[in-house]
């Protein structure tokens, strides 16, 4: 057992009350099942989502109604549940004025219908938790329709919740945070720190130390008192925009990699949606930023999450988003090759992607509609895959995403059971790791994967991208027509100090999309479905039927050049190169903006697409069921005797502080 | 403290006291609403608009006040343009039906 996993597992299931006079309550017993009933799927790779949203922010239900619906399986009342297999529950940072242990009037709850709020039920116990006043520098008592600040929500509110369905589903749920980020815009933020001790209660309090101290929404400046009436946290900063912002949340990093640098991670999330990073509002984020908080933040910032809002317009972004749209679903960071994903890897840094829902509502239909035009639940068409163990516990989340061995499926598009390998001189080494060459051997690559007889698609007509090419293919039931493997040259670190550490310089809007951060970046290889119409004289992939879908798979071989280190990640896609409106000759999504062209003309077309020019096109649900993809993280390949690429020295980072802290129990 | 932790404080503690950007956000809410309501009560594109007016009132609430100035943009867009229609006889149907 790891350091980190003796520090994490329970023995006991002790509630304790930590109450300070305005400090923080957390009552909540332990993960009291981790040790005696772990959770063991017979699966390499466990489903999750790590970005989400409840009315303690700006969602639409509850905390409880959010877990049952995504950790629960099955349906009740022809209401479906989405089983995944772990959840961080990601709310924004700031404050919020609606009690999230009730669901919003707007999602339509039988029997939870009627919008609270905190203020409306101070003092009463509800769920096993009483909220006595709003804490920080909330005037007591407080104004109707206060809102509590979300350091107190998260440690007192949403922690106790996230417990207790926890033990109920018998599943790995963590306290997380989608942090309002100084500077910039929005960040993935998880930190395990008390949540899970190896005896008696955790409590949630660094998670929410790390929002008060470094949310730019959080505007509180007294945090939770001792008995003294003295603040706790101290030395808060209110440098929230611009240059200024982003140096505070680079020191924000530099809190997580000192405080939680085996237990916490920062990943920001749909990235290109506020547009390029500005130097004196908060805007997005550009490519040295990302260097920044992975410089500051070895083991913690590991990646880039891209966008859910997978049934919303345009996926949420505006014109003015960097790439003037999405791609295929993704931002154009992650989606254009050679692309800014492709620039930070072309440094051999841990940069992953991740893919999570950011669910908040159904827009103009209820949460249990089966139709969507915002957001779908965690599960429902975003999956993130990692590593599954045989006792899977909190820390294996990060563990997990911090190795780079995952990757991440719209739709369903594949299953759980995903091989990405890649061997030489009887060595393999998988998704974030490194394989060592010499030239002239030869690298085998290999790829597995299954693709579901179906998936949660509530419409049963053909997909109206693929009519356009004469293919009849049901919604629910997508095929995976070709799997590209990208492959980028490695050219080595570039030292803040170096020109190109901030080049090319960021644009936002559609000239954005122009850019090329690594100009050596290329589709290496793509094999095909059999079945495809496209797959011409490309390699096809071995198609094995099985009971409920079907096996792909195939492998590439090639000779090890001569030349540096490189990188090789993939992804696959329902749609064949060259489908109009949807992707172009090299097989790359083009922006999403064109499939407002594609007429919904089947009569089974559902009646909330858009009419324009006299006919309904595809957007929403139907547009994020009909234009699927899957992304892998890389392989990185380095020639033997060469110094250690990045993502090496990282990874050895982790592995001599998780000894260190071994050694020191 | 800041403006901006000002601004919120002051939002905290009650609408009618809220920061300029507040006000403004609430003042154009209101006045897309009424814009909203000139569609007919059961017109598909109103409910688009009135959605999209919720959410950004649900956003200013949650203190994301920058997302209230879009969210209204595209309520009154939606309201002027009304891409959203039913057909005769048609109505907004979920797979399934009601739940």
């Amino acid at each position: 057992m790891s350091s980190s996993r003796i520090a994490l597992a329970i023995t006991g299931a002790a509630t304790v009350t930590i109450g300070l006079s305005g400090g923080l309550s957390s009552a909540a017993s332990a993960q009291s099942w981790v040790p005696n009933k772990p959770f063991i799927k017979n699966s390499p790779y466990v489903a999750g989502d790590m970005h989400n949203h409840t009315t303690c922010t700006d969602g639409s239900v509850s905390t409880g109604y959010l877990l049952d619906r995504t950790l629960g399986t099955g349906a009740n009342n022809g209401v479906p549940n989405f089983g995944i297999d772990w959840f961080t529950h990601g709310n924004h940072g700031g404050s919020g004025n609606r009690d999230c242990r009730f669901s919003d009037a707007s999602a339509n709850v039988p029997g939870d219908n009627t919008t609270t709020y905190w203020t409306d039920t101070l003092g009463q116990t509800i769920q096993g938790i009483t909220i006595d006043r709003l804490k920080g520098n909330v005037p007591n008592p407080p104004p109707a329709r206060a809102n509590m600040y979300r350091w107190q929500s998260i440690a007192e509110v949403e922690y106790p919740i996230i417990i207790a369905k926890s033990q109920l589903y018998k599943k790995v749920v963590i306290e997380g945070l989608e942090t309002i980020t100084p500077g910039h815009e929005h960040t993935d933020v998880a930190v395990l720190n008390g949540q899970f001790p190896i005896s008696g209660a955790g409590n949630a309090n660094r998670m929410a130390e790390f929002e008060y101290r470094w949310d730019r929404s959080d505007a509180d400046t007294l945090g939770p008192v001792d008995a003294n009436g003295q603040p706790v946290w101290t030395g808060k900063s209110f440098n929230n925009s611009g240059t200024l912002g982003h140096q505070k949340s680079v020191m924000s990093v530099a809190w997580l990699q000192q405080n939680a640098p085996l237990t916490s991670y920062y990943v920001p999330t749909h990235s290109e949606r506020a547009g390029a990073f500005s130097t004196t509002t908060s805007a997005g984020f550009n490519i040295e930023n990302y260097r920044d908080f992975n410089n500051a933040g070895p083991t913690v910032a590991i990646g880039i999450e891209s966008p859910g809002h997978f049934a919303e317009t345009n996926h949420s972004y505006s014109s003015n988003a960097v790439g003037g749209a999405t791609y295929g679903g993704g931002g154009v960071y992650t989606a254009k090759v050679g692309g800014l994903w492709d620039g930070l890897l072309g440094e051999g840094r841990n940069s992953f992607i991740f893919i999570s829902s950011d669910w908040h509502q159904r827009g103009v239909f209820g949460a249990r509609d089966l139709s969507t035009t915002a957001d779908f639940f965690p599960g429902e068409f975003s999956r993130l895959y990692i590593p599954n163990q045989t006792a899977f516990r909190a820390q294996s989340v990060i563990d997990g995403m911090r190795s780079g061995n995952t990757f991440s499926v719209q739709g369903d598009l594949i299953g759980s059971d995903f091989t990405y390998r890649a061997s030489a001189n009887g060595v393999t080494k998988t998704m974030g790791q490194t394989l060592e060459y010499r030239p002239g051997d030869t690298i085998t690559v290999e790829m597995r994967m299954t693709v579901p007889m179906k998936n949660n698609s509530p419409y049963l007509f053909n997909n109206p991208i693929l009519t356009q090419i004469g293919v009849s293919q049901p919604l629910n039931a997508p095929q995976v027509d070709h799997v590209d493997l990208i492959r980028g040259d490695i050219t080595g670190v570039i030292a803040p100090s170096d020109a190109r550490y901030s080049q090319p310089v960021n644009q936002s809007g559609v000239a954005g999309a122009a850019l090329v951060y690594n100009t050596s970046t290329r589709v290496f290889s793509s094999a095909y479905n059999p079945n495809s119409a496209a797959a011409g004289s490309s390699q096809k992939m071995t198609l094995t039927p099985l009971a409920a879908g079907y096996r792909l798979e195939f492998t590439t071989t090639f000779v090890a050049p001569t030349t540096g280190p490189f990188y090789m990640r993939a992804r696959g896609t329902n749609i064949p190169p060259a489908t109009p409106n949807a992707s172009d000759s090299q097989g790359n999504p083009t922006i999403d903006t064109l499939i407002d062209n594609i007429p919904c003309a089947d009569p089974a077309c559902p009646a909330h697409m858009p009419t324009i020019n006299g006919s309904r096109r595809v957007d929403f649900d139907v547009e994020a069921y009909s234009n699927l993809y899957f992304y892998a993280n890389p392989i990185f390949f380095r020639p033997a005797g060469m110094d250690k690429l990045l993502v090496e020295k990282n990874a050895d980072m982790a592995a001599s502080l998780a000894g260190a802290q071994a050694s020191a129990q | 403290m800041s403006k901006f932790a000002t601004t919120i404080v002051l939002l905290l503690a009650s609408p009618a006291w809220a920061g300029p950007e507040e006000q403004a956000c609430l003042a154009d809410l209101a006045a897309a609403r009424t814009y909203a309501a000139t569609l007919p009560a059961g017109d598909l594109s109103r409910r688009f608009a009135e959605t999209a007016l919720n959410t950004a009132e649900t956003e200013l609430n949650a203190g994301e006040v920058e997302d209230c100035a879009p969210a209204i943009a595209h309520a009154r867009w939606v309201v002027r343009t009304r891409p959203y229609l039913l057909r005769p006889g048609e109505t907004l149907d979920t797979p399934g039906g009601a739940r």
